[in-house]
């Protein structure tokens, strides 16, 4: 049985880390072609010897997995840390709406590992009844479930999930054991980049505040009055305007990136760049949660830059690979 | 037994006691820091093993003042010296340096040393890094000893 302690549970993770795509395997990847990549991948241990059937996906699975049930093992605190996994319950659960509205099956679409088991989500989902989730999801899915009953708004229905899992992962970072500086400060940031960016979508679709405003979360540090106006401002004032909270300087430089390429793409680097420099704040606390969700946010950093690799390859062309947690 | 025979010996008692709760606390850190590393990766066990055992010498310290403090009272012969409230107390604060500061720096150690166990557990080559580094932790623990050394054997019974 593992003990619960961050002495313990950092020292698997230091260890762990070291089995991370490092430099030099990055290097080799990109010299080689799709299959020979595959194969290096394969042999340098990645994805614990699952079959790739000529596909890296499966292995991409296969270690996200481990990486997930390995920080819920050793970590000393899994409110906290499971908090984390949240986004695979909202990828989730966003199928779930969509294919239900939609009258498809969402079959391979949904991805285990979040959370709350799936076959939970499938019920409240199926059933409109969210009372076996935490009370923020009822709280706010319960009002988007009535709305969806009159009129079908993909949009609406995207931020209402976005929104009730950022309130509940307020709720449990309100919780006295739960006072933790560098998660509080994830999720702040977070929400801040997420806010800026619907600002900034809303404002590329010519919506006005009654129909933005839905889109924000609530608990960034930037004032929801300076979302909202910012729909309307001049394109030089969005960078100061939106450039506000502990990471405004960050969100200042994405908005202008945005401003010259008018590519949301742009925002979206900027903000795992930042997500990821913030985990790299924390990586050498011996006595935190800092090195155990750096090393999954650093696996998931590792999967989507392995994922956007392969897809350039297939693609024959050359692509610029996600900030990395090493 | 004189008061003075009473409250040396508590000195005594209280400077090993101290010295030994933060010994049992700072290789707790670093025994939970190395079982994690070792858990993944068995080959690093000899190199972790020193900075596992190196917040261990402050409960040393202290039981070796508190021995000296027995020696010295004569209590081991058996025919304690009849001490004098003014001496009980001398003695009482002698063992205070090595008990006080080797339960804080035991602790600090440990961690230190947990620091280091992780250290090495990326880069195993610098594990005598890792072993310098949580040493210099001993120093202060090495100065309180000679303290109490020093003034235990000052005293005039």
């Amino acid at each position: 049985m593992p003990q619960a302690s961050y002495p313990y549970a950092v020292g698997r993770i230091k260890v762990l880390e070291t089995r991370m795509l490092d430099k030099a395997k990055w290097a080799r990847l990109k010299e080689a072609d799709s299959s020979e990549a595959l194969r290096l991948l394969a042999d340098s241990g990645y994805g614990g010897g699952a079959q790739t059937g000529g596909d890296v996906e499966p292995l991409i699975r296969a270690e996200l997995e481990a990486a997930r049930q390995v920080i819920l093992e050793v970590t000393p605190n899994e409110g906290l840390t499971s908090l984390f996994l949240l986004r695979t319950d909202a990828h989730n659960l966003k199928t779930l709406l969509k294919a239900r509205v939609l009258g498809i099956d969402s079959g391979d679409l949904l991805a285990a590992g979040g959370s709350f088991p799936l076959e939970t989500l499938q019920k409240c989902v199926a059933e409109r009844d969210y009372s076996a989730l935490p009370e923020a999801f009822s709280r706010v899915l319960r009002p988007m479930e009535e709305q969806l009953a009159q009129r079908v708004d993909p949009l609406a229905l995207s931020a209402a999930v976005d929104r009730a899992v950022f309130e509940y992962a307020q709720d449990v970072l309100r919780g006295r054991k739960n006072r933790n500086p560098f998660i509080r400060e994830y999720f702040t940031a977070q929400i801040d980049f997420i806010n800026v960016q619907s600002a900034i979508r809303a404002r590329a679709l010519g919506w006005d505040t009654d129909k933005a405003s839905p889109l924000l979360i609530p608990g960034g540090e930037i004032e929801r009055r300076d979302l909202l106006e910012s729909l309307d401002a001049p394109e030089e004032q969005l960078p100061r305007k939106l450039g506000r909270g502990a990471y405004g300087r960050a969100i200042a430089a994405a908005v202008e990136d945005y401003l010259q390429t008018h590519s949301t793409q742009a925002l979206e680097q900027r903000m795992d760049a930042a997500l990821m420099e913030l985990a790299r704040r924390y990586k050498y606390d011996s006595f935190g949660m800092g090195p155990i969700v750096g090393y999954l946010l650093g696996r998931e950093a590792e999967a989507k830059a392995l994922r956007v690799l392969f897809a350039a390859k297939r693609a024959g062309i050359d692509a610029a690979l996600p900030e990395l947690y090493a | 037994m004189t008061l003075g025979t009473v409250i040396a010996i508590c000195g005594a008692a209280i400077c090993a006691t101290l010295a030994g709760i933060g010994s049992a606390y700072g290789v707790r850190i670093g025994g939970q820091a190395a079982a994690g590393v070792v858990s993944e990766n068995p080959g690093l066990f000899g190199k972790l093993l020193v900075l596992q055992a190196l917040p261990g010498t402050q409960g040393i310290y202290g039981f070796l003042t508190a021995v000296i403090i027995i020696v010295r009272m004569g209590l081991l012969g058996g025919n304690p010296i009849a001490l004098t409230t003014a001496q009980g107390w001398a003695l009482f604060g002698a063992a205070m340096p090595i008990g006080i500061v080797g339960l804080f720096s035991a602790i600090y150690q440990g961690q230190t040393a947990a620091a280091s166990i992780h250290m090495t557990a990326k880069q195993p080559d610098s594990s005598a890094k890792g072993i310098t580094m949580t040493a210099m932790v001993e120093t202060y623990a090495i100065l309180a000893l000679l303290v109490s050394i020093l003034l235990v054997f000052g005293i005039q019974l």
